[in-house]
């Protein structure tokens, strides 16, 4: 009698269970066929936000969500919130981790597109991910020309056709200009602005470096400076750059380009040039050096001075207009703290991904990644830092922007905004 | 060709090198003895010992912040500090280094060669490890407390700073010399570096010599640590891999297992550096991307000529 009852309540509690989960899954299913459309949208981000680069990352991705929270309502019952992941490993920002959070954001249906990543290293494994999903991902600092300009992709050990397979529409974008426009700008920086005649030019040995270093010689040149020399250093070189400062200052060059970043060997250097005498000789760098607090530690309150930076995003002093002050009020407000110069491009991305999506819903077509890509794809959007709109590269057609910053007195100040292009 | 002309002009340049190389040399020199007499003594290289150099650097920069050094620190002050920072730097190497030998050395050494090797590898991670856990990864530049006068001999500039390296080192090697001639430690570390076995039956304590070994090599090791802060002045957990390398590839130059040969070789290897940063530098990518090559290079055609290094006694086949 027992032994049947049991056997009843088993059975019978198997077929409720079997019951109640074909029910939900008809419920489940039922919602994405198309009759019961989910309008709570949501933009993901994915920026390094603990652990060394959290000085950046973290208010880079408060940009992105300070235009999300502004837009939490779309209209027509779409609603949006913003899903935010953290890239950063053990030792900085990890491509793996990146990878891992796009594959959690494409998981989620109702993710439409995402802002980031802050790392062109972590945009190379995150790059292929977003085009077979052709979910919409643009970043608001990456600066590789390798990951959208196929000339540039094997200098860079970038598998070009691995990050954009043939077939799929292009989903990954970008605001800043590229590193080849940046050493360019560097160039025109040294010999327009500071008027050198001849120029002494130090890579870091990165791909990086060695790309920047390559641009400013052309276009040093281009402009009829003389590049006197060229050389390769490398932090484990420290202990011999009293005597490579020596040989920098025996070339009696009136600049110093150094192609890089600061931890590569360049403060070092910059530090024993001082030492060594060269007091006023001015070094130029890129987005590796430029207004980073790391440089003033290495190459010492005293011995930092005259030295050039270039950040391809906007200087909050130069934000200004209407828009740009109401952007940087809301943001101090929200997070209590002043925006960097890269929280205004993660709100132009966000922006851009925001209109696009209100675009599609304006348009009648159906919310969805494919539909989003396309509106992204054709923009024409103005925002805090300039007119943007991309070409079929994901690159920005709209022209570039760089904020020079100079080491004055032992700290870094905004010195002035370059536009380059359109 | 014109380019070279253009940067490397003349004597005043080529004995301002020579000065930056010899400065560098000393550096060199006082490691590599720490490298040639532990090696002497017990036939172990102590890989570890760029780190026990690199960790005085560590400890110098984190007194130098509790002290709250910015600037230029002149007369009596200064000469204070030095002699603190010279006395830190020696005890914190010395004790560091004699820790190693007790504590991963010691039970190793009846064991195959290969055991105390691999223990001092891993004893070079662990302490790298740890300084990268204390100071970051970065450079930080120690501060600049040791005034910038310089003499002008000629148009070549020497600092004081120089000078002060020159003869601290040159003193302490001096005073190496003096002990291992004179004193009954310094016979018992020949005796024991000629012969353990024979040694020890002589009486000669060879646990205490061999201490004596790691505690003098560390001590010179710090004594260079105070050197590399004040002349160089960037601070970084892996400074010692390199330096270390380049030490060791030095006493070898001159003759493993010779103090003389390690003096030799580091002055030779830091003037070499010099010469070549500025003499090879219309290679691609300038003297400083080349000069590693350079340097090993030499090592290597000495060593195939000279297998026992400059000043290494030439051992006669066995029968």
């Amino acid at each position: 009698m027992q032994h049947r009852l049991k056997r009843i309540l088993t059975q019978g509690s198997i077929a409720a269970i079997t019951i109640a989960s074909l029910g939900l899954a008809a419920c489940g299913s039922s919602s994405s066929a198309g009759t019961n459309v989910n309008k709570a949208l949501i933009i993901g981000t994915d920026f390094p936000t603990s652990g060394t680069d959290a000085s950046l990352g973290l208010p880079t991705q408060q940009g992105a969500d300070l235009a999300i929270a502004q837009n939490a309502n779309l209209g027509n019952g779409y609603t949006l919130t913003a899903i935010d992941k953290n890239d950063e490993g053990t030792s900085g920002a990890d491509p793996n981790i990146g990878a891992q959070n796009i594959q959690d954001l494409i998981a989620n249906a109702q993710v439409m597109a995402v802002v980031g990543p802050f790392n062109s290293g972590v945009a190379k494994s995150e790059i292929p991910l977003v085009n077979a999903a052709t979910l919409t991902e643009i970043s608001p600092s990456n600066t590789n020309p390798g990951l959208t300009k196929q000339q540039y992709a094997a200098a860079n050990n970038i598998n070009f056709a691995q990050l954009h397979p043939a077939g799929l529409p292009e989903s990954y974008f970008r605001i800043p200009a590229t590193d080849e426009v940046q050493g360019k700008v560097n160039g025109d920086f040294a010999f327009t602005t500071l008027g050198a005649k001849t120029a002494y030019v130090v890579d870091d040995k990165t791909v990086y470096g060695i790309g920047l270093a390559t641009q400013f010689k052309q276009e040093f040149t281009a402009k009829g400076g003389t590049v006197v020399n060229s050389i390769e250093i490398t932090p484990d070189q420290v202990s011999t750059f009293p005597s490579v400062a020596q040989t920098i200052i025996a070339a009696k060059p009136d600049v110093i380009f150094y192609g890089g970043v600061t931890s590569q060997g360049g403060g070092a250097l910059k530090a024993a040039l001082y030492q060594a005498g060269a007091t006023t000789l001015p070094m130029v760098g890129g987005d590796g050096i430029a207004d980073d607090p790391g440089w003033i530690t290495t190459a010492t309150a005293a011995g930092s001075n005259n030295t050039y930076g270039t950040i391809p995003a906007p200087d909050l002093s130069s934000l200004t207009s209407s828009a740009g002050s109401a952007f940087v009020s809301a943001f101090t407000a929200k997070y209590g703290s002043a925006p960097v110069p890269y929280s205004a491009m993660a709100y132009d991305a966000a922006m851009i991904e925001i209109t696009a999506i209100k675009n599609v819903i304006a348009a009648g077509k159906p919310v969805t990644r494919a539909n989003v890509r396309d509106a992204v794809a054709a923009i024409n959007y103005t925002g805090l830092t300039g007119t943007i709109a991309f070409d079929a590269n994901g690159d920005n057609s709209g022209g570039a922007l760089y904020s020079v910053y100079e080491v004055v007195n032992g700290a870094w100040v905004f010195k002035q905004t370059v536009h380059v292009g359109a | 060709m014109l380019e070279f002309a253009a940067t490397n002009g003349g004597p005043v340049l080529f004995f301002q090198q020579l000065e930056l190389g010899i400065t560098l040399g000393a550096m060199y020199a006082l490691v590599a003895l720490g490298y040639t007499l532990v090696y002497g003594i017990i036939e172990l290289i102590n890989f570890a010992h760029g780190d026990v150099f690199m960790w005085s650097t560590v400890v110098l920069l984190l007194v130098s912040n509790a002290l709250g050094l910015k600037g230029t620190l002149g007369g009596f002050a200064l000469i204070g500090v030095l002699i603190l920072f010279l006395a830190i730097g020696m005890a914190v190497s010395a004790f560091l280094n004699v820790s190693i030998e007790r504590l991963a050395y010691r039970r190793l050494r009846k064991a195959p060669r290969l055991a105390p090797l691999i223990a001092a590898v891993g004893v070079s991670f662990i302490l790298e490890n740890i300084a990268q856990l204390t100071i970051g990864s970065g450079f930080i530049a120690f501060p600049p407390i040791f005034p910038t006068t310089a003499l002008n001999i000629f148009g070549v500039k020497i600092s004081i700073l120089h000078i002060f390296i020159f003869g601290l080192a040159v003193g302490l090697m001096y005073a190496l010399d003096r002990f291992i001639q004179t004193t009954k430690l310094g016979r018992a570390m020949r005796a024991t570096a000629q012969d353990p076995e024979a040694a020890a039956l002589m009486g000669v304590n060879v646990n205490r010599t061999i201490f004596m070994a790691f505690l003098i090599g560390g001590a010179l090791a710090g004594a260079a640590g105070l050197c590399y802060n004040l002349v160089i002045a960037q601070v970084n957990f892996f400074t010692g891999f390199k330096f270390g390398l380049i030490a060791f590839t030095a006493a070898v130059f001159g003759g493993i297992g010779n103090v003389y040969g390690a003096v030799a070789g580091g002055f030779a290897i830091g003037i070499i550096y010099a010469l070549s940063i500025q003499y090879f530098n219309f290679l691609p990518g300038g003297g400083v991307a080349w000069v590693d090559a350079i340097v090993f290079g030499i090592l290597v055609l000495t060593l195939v000529f000279r297998p026992s290094g400059i000043l290494g006694q030439q051992v006669p086949d066995k029968v």
